[in-house]
């Protein structure tokens, strides 16, 4: 089986669960919270002025970035392999006639897809939200402003990049462990300790730490920063797959 | 069979068991922290005076916001999960016990390992003082006057803050097989609830259970949160008996 039937097979395994339905309430918080943000008293005053702008790269954008999408991604990489755990079909797998290289990286690929379809979901209803502010409290005169692309796609692309190194070792952590609570919790800890050593600590060495990449992106201590955690990101992507692959490799020739 | 046997089963069931380990690994998060950030960065020098007291209270914030009431809402989805993972519900269902003993004794099985968390967080914060005390010999922490009264009550205000969220999300555990339900429900609720709070500082949080833990930060809810205290043991007490409600049709279709 070539990469195409694999990823399709892992499409056709998670239709109609519950992964799909998280996918599409994530991408929901953002912009109600830019809606209930943006239609502050004290915050439409700011947003009169450059409306599209400030509500596409404004505080819906960082939360989205900072908190949504790494909880997300803890809870989906976790639920991804717990299906197969969960069915007892990882033996069904390995028997497979497909590489195991294809089943781990369609695997992957679907927790990219997931990931990318919150990132377009949140921005496609991002518009809706401001149309909402638009029309129910305060007319912005839309038409007059515009939206600068250009900041628009490397504000959103910024946010997918800075979470692919937590994407990359959720991943590895959830095909890791049988019980879903320990890639849950382990997310979870490094995900607030890395918000405490930026916030509290102010710990140097945080560029070196993938959980404060997305906090970092969007407070950055320096604008040169963004892109050494950008590189760092991919980076750390790509270590972390090939550790994950590596492990999986070895468990498969062990059960 | 009593209440108290149908406890000691829960309580069979959990030993050696990934919520026991769970429960402290969490507890230990806390103090960890706190004890890295006191060693490595120093006590600023505002706070010498009265650090003793100030791990315990102010550093119990953190916890007390981020970790116990993400621990109670993985808790309370791993508890009842036990069961479905196992596929025993219906024994349990069959076993001589009443429904309201299997329920009670499930729920004060979660309060019992909030118990443990609170304790376990109290012992290895004193450990924490105590290593303070031998790095920073000047401070003489251990020897600086423990306010017992205020300590045990940011505890009591924290268990009373949670214990609505507590109840909803034991009921989401039994009512959901599937794992991740209750877990993205009460994570979105927290996030939700912490923003209104911190964020846009909103009059709907008097009546949000999941925003009352985050009530102590900010000055402008501080005075309120025995308030939400009280709010909150009403909503647990509601949301208890809505639970046990749907959990007594539990046995025509486990």
């Amino acid at each position: 089986m070539n990469l195409i039937l694999s990823f399709r097979s892992e499409i056709l395994k998670t239709k109609r669960t519950s992964i799909w339905y998280m996918a599409i309430v994530t991408a929901l918080i953002a912009p109600i919270y830019s809606f209930l943000n943006s239609s502050a008293p004290y915050r439409l005053a700011q947003i009169k002025n450059d409306p599209w702008n400030f509500h596409f790269m404004g505080f819906g954008g960082l939360l989205l970035n900072m908190m949504i999408l790494p909880a997300f991604l803890i809870l989906v990489c976790t639920l991804l392999s717990q299906l197969e755990y969960r069915n007892n079909t990882w033996k069904q797998i390995y028997i497979s006639p497909q590489p195991l290289k294809n089943v781990f990286v369609s695997k992957y690929l679907i927790v990219q897809l997931l990931l990318l379809g919150v990132i377009l979901l949140s921005c496609l209803l991002m518009f809706g939200s401001l149309y909402a502010v638009d029309s129910f409290k305060e007319n912005l005169n839309l038409s007059r402003h515009h939206l600068n692309w250009e900041m628009f796609l490397i504000f959103w692309g910024r946010i997918y990049v800075t979470v692919l190194a937590i994407s990359a070792l959720q991943f590895w952590l959830g095909l890791r462990f049988k019980n879903f609570i320990v890639p849950i919790v382990i997310g979870i800890c490094l995900w607030i300790a890395g918000a405490m050593m930026m916030e509290e600590h102010q710990w140097k060495h945080d560029d070196k730490y993938p959980y404060i990449y997305p906090m970092r992106n969007n407070f950055p201590k320096n604008p040169s920063e963004r892109t050494t955690i950008l590189w760092g990101s991919v980076i750390y992507t790509v270590i972390f797959l090939t550790a994950g692959y590596i492990d999986f490799n070895k468990r498969r020739s062990t059960s | 069979m009593s209440l108290y046997t149908s406890l000691r089963s829960e309580l069979l069931k959990t030993k050696r068991t990934a919520p026991l380990y769970f429960t402290f690994a969490a507890a230990a998060f806390g103090p960890f922290m706190s004890m890295l950030d006191l060693v490595l960065d120093g006590v600023a020098e505002e706070h010498t005076k009265d650090i003793f007291n100030e791990m315990f209270t102010t550093k119990f914030m953190m916890p007390s916001i981020v970790v116990l009431p993400l621990f109670i809402i993985l808790l309370c989805t791993l508890l009842p999960h036990m069961e479905y993972k196992n596929n025993t519900w219906k024994q349990v269902l069959i076993s001589p016990q009443t429904k309201v003993n299997i329920f009670l004794a499930k729920y004060i099985n979660i309060q019992l390992l909030i118990g443990v968390f609170l304790i376990t967080d109290l012992l290895l914060t004193t450990i924490s003082a105590v290593v303070l005390h031998i790095t920073e010999p000047g401070l003489n922490v251990l020897n600086q006057p423990l306010d017992g009264y205020a300590i045990m009550m940011s505890r009591l205000s924290a268990y009373a803050a949670l214990s609505g969220i507590c109840a909803i999300q034991f009921w989401l555990g039994l009512v959901f097989r599937n794992f991740i339900i209750p877990i993205a429900i009460g994570i979105a609720l927290w996030f939700i609830g912490s923003i209104l709070v911190l964020e846009l500082q909103s009059d709907f949080v008097a009546y949000f259970p999941y925003s009352f833990h985050a009530y102590g930060k900010l000055p402008k809810y501080d005075p309120l949160f025995n308030e939400a205290g009280l709010t909150s043991i009403v909503y647990a007490v509601i949301f208890l008996t809505a639970g046990f409600l749907g959990f007594r049709k539990r046995r025509l279709n486990p």
